[in-house]
């Protein structure tokens, strides 16, 4: 079965060809960074101005890639929850005329479990359930028990900014772009992570939340602490040891909580589990405990059509289909559970 | 010949068929708010009472802008991938050319007409057009501005003039003792969507499968973070 998945819940525009729901056939994605650059962060307005511009594009690109036309496709699954609203809709829409003109179905999905997905699109059934699942991105910081796909518990969220939003603030206050965090893992790696002691907030409160608005604070504080004293900003280390200090946070309590469940596995998805800091922190402490820790290819952390072709084959499997008045909603409850992490 | 005939561009979304100088089925909505909801199903419904498949479509006609952001790229994205689907040829029209063009046919002698739909927080849509033997000409840009801006701008002489459009009664303090205010907005009116499927029916093809490809609402309004930050990205 062939399904074409559409993501336009933030500023990529991406479509991909999944075939039954594990095999990329194709996955385009079209970046808008140069877009947003100047303005240091995303502007909605921006972003769905080109994903009109660009959505059909990639989908012609999609099924090009992937050696099909529209007619060979058997169902259409699209991002319709979770993200910025003007962005949703875009996609939706194309995804609807899709389904319409082509008389297949249309299968909405919910981008965060996307993200969920993309673990098995990449591992299939070496993932087991249940599992802890840390789903990190620009937009959210979840923690999650996995009992199955569509059956969710919430363990854990931000309570104030995402890990993502986290990175491009430090970034955008070091002069450093958009987006902050491969630029900061880059830098990273050249750094010293102990030559600012950064706090780890939460790391030992007895719940499953982070809060990331207060280290964001206290590196702000440090830097404006050495520009006032006219002394040459150690960048690398700066970067180097704020990051270590969110990568101490998500990986010890995600430890924890695995521990805590009497789970052995855990899956990180979402943009921020590209960070090639955090996959090694992941693997270090992850032997030690004898745990075991699944993440996607890097492309597949990222927003991506394939991870929505993916889930919307399962979820079809499960006998969901969307009726030709889908809505989208920026914020919409997760799973059968209804998880709410707003 | 038949044209799909989509307006998404107002609070009133519309959506009929034209059939032979006529439109034979419509479907009207209030709140754009729901134009992803309805669009699709309308589209749908307007078919199904006219008994025709998408595929005995000739044309989609559209109006392109400006006017209601969202609904505007809602039914951009949905006209687009329609027409590629199915192969069929678009036809788009700007707001203010659409509605001079009404105005135009409903009898209005005036031998200038601006545009001037509302754009909230002071400002219209505008463009200022010319008429002679019964032809229109365009002879400003496409115009985000206020009342005040926009007749500065204006050609000397000008004092047979109509403005018309949900905007015009922001001219009420600034007009000239010889213009005319039309606060019309016809898009409620079904033979407005006639007229849009009536100069779809009279066009070359507009654009070919690259430009429909790429096709998109017209803005004229930047964003505000483009204002703010003074950069045109958009």
């Amino acid at each position: 079965m062939l399904i074409l998945g559409i993501e336009t819940s933030c500023d990529d525009t991406s479509a991909a060809v999944v075939e039954d729901g594990l095999y990329i056939r194709s996955n385009v994605i079209s970046s808008q960074i140069k877009e947003h650059a100047p303005f240091g962060g995303i502007v909605p307005e921006i972003a769905a101005r080109k994903h009109v511009e660009s959505i059909s594009v990639i989908i012609e690109d999609a099924l090009a890639e992937a050696g099909i036309g529209y007619e060979d496709l058997d169902a259409v699954g699209v991002t319709a929850r979770h993200g910025l609203l003007r962005s949703i809709v875009v996609g939706a829409a194309a995804a609807k005329s899709l389904a319409y003109s082509l008389d297949i179905p249309l299968i909405g999905v919910h981008h965060i479990e996307g993200h969920i997905y993309s673990n098995l699109i990449e591992h299939g059934d070496k993932l087991q359930f249940p599992h802890i699942c840390l789903t990190i991105s620009g937009g959210h910081t979840l923690l999650l028990l996995v009992h199955a796909i569509n059956r969710y518990e919430l363990i854990g969220r931000t309570l104030d900014d995402a890990a993502g939003e986290v990175f491009d603030k430090i970034s955008k206050f070091l002069d450093l772009g958009f987006p902050g965090g491969p630029v900061i893992d880059k830098l990273a790696a050249e750094g010293n992570p102990k030559v600012f002691d950064f706090p780890r907030p939460m790391l030992n409160s007895d719940n499953s939340d982070f809060s990331f608005s207060g280290l964001k604070t206290a590196v702000i504080k440090e830097i404006e602490k050495l520009r006032r004293a006219g002394v040459d900003i150690p960048i690398a280390d700066v970067a180097a040891s704020f990051q270590q200090a969110v990568i101490d946070v998500l990986v010890t309590k995600t430890c924890r909580a695995a521990k805590a469940h009497g789970l052995s596995t855990i899956s990180v998805c979402g943009g921020v589990a590209a960070n090639k800091g955090l996959r090694k922190a992941f693997e270090e402490r992850a032997t030690k405990e004898g745990l075991s820790v699944f993440y996607p290819h890097i492309a597949l952390c990222t927003d991506n059509g394939a991870m929505i072709a993916g889930l919307a084959y399962y979820k079809f499997q499960d006998g969901m289909q969307s009726d030709l008045r889908l809505d989208a909603q920026a914020n919409a409850p997760l799973g059968a559970l209804k998880v709410q992490y707003k | 010949m038949k044209i799909l005939c989509i307006d998404t561009s107002t609070r009133h979304n519309w959506i009929g068929l034209y059939n032979d100088g006529k439109i034979s089925d419509s479907v009207g909505y209030e709140d754009r708010q729901s134009c992803l909801i309805n669009l699709i199903p309308s589209i749908k419904t307007v078919l199904d009472n006219a008994q025709i498949a998408l595929s005995g479509v000739d044309a989609i006609a559209t109006v392109i802008g400006p006017g209601a952001w969202s609904s505007l790229r809602i039914g951009a994205a949905t006209v687009k991938q329609l027409c590629l689907v199915k192969r069929l040829p678009l036809f788009s029209i700007s707001n203010n050319d659409l509605l001079a063009e009404w105005s135009l046919q409903s009898g209005f002698t005036q031998q200038h007409i601006l545009t001037a739909m509302d754009a909230q927080s002071g400002k219209v849509y505008a463009a200022l057009y010319s008429f002679n033997d019964g032809q229109k000409t365009r002879i400003s840009d496409y115009l985000w501005a206020a009342p005040d801006q926009i007749i500065e701008i204006f050609p000397s002489g000008i004092d047979d003039l109509l403005i018309v459009g949900d905007g015009a009664y922001r001219f009420e303090n600034a007009v000239h003792p010889n213009w005319q205010l039309n606060y019309d907005m016809p898009q409620q009116d079904s033979r407005y969507l006639e007229l849009l499927g009536k100069l779809a029916e009279n066009a070359q093809p507009v654009y070919n499968r690259d430009e429909i490809l790429l096709f998109k609402p017209l803005y004229i309004q930047p964003s505000s973070a483009e204002v703010e930050f003074k950069v045109s990205v958009t």
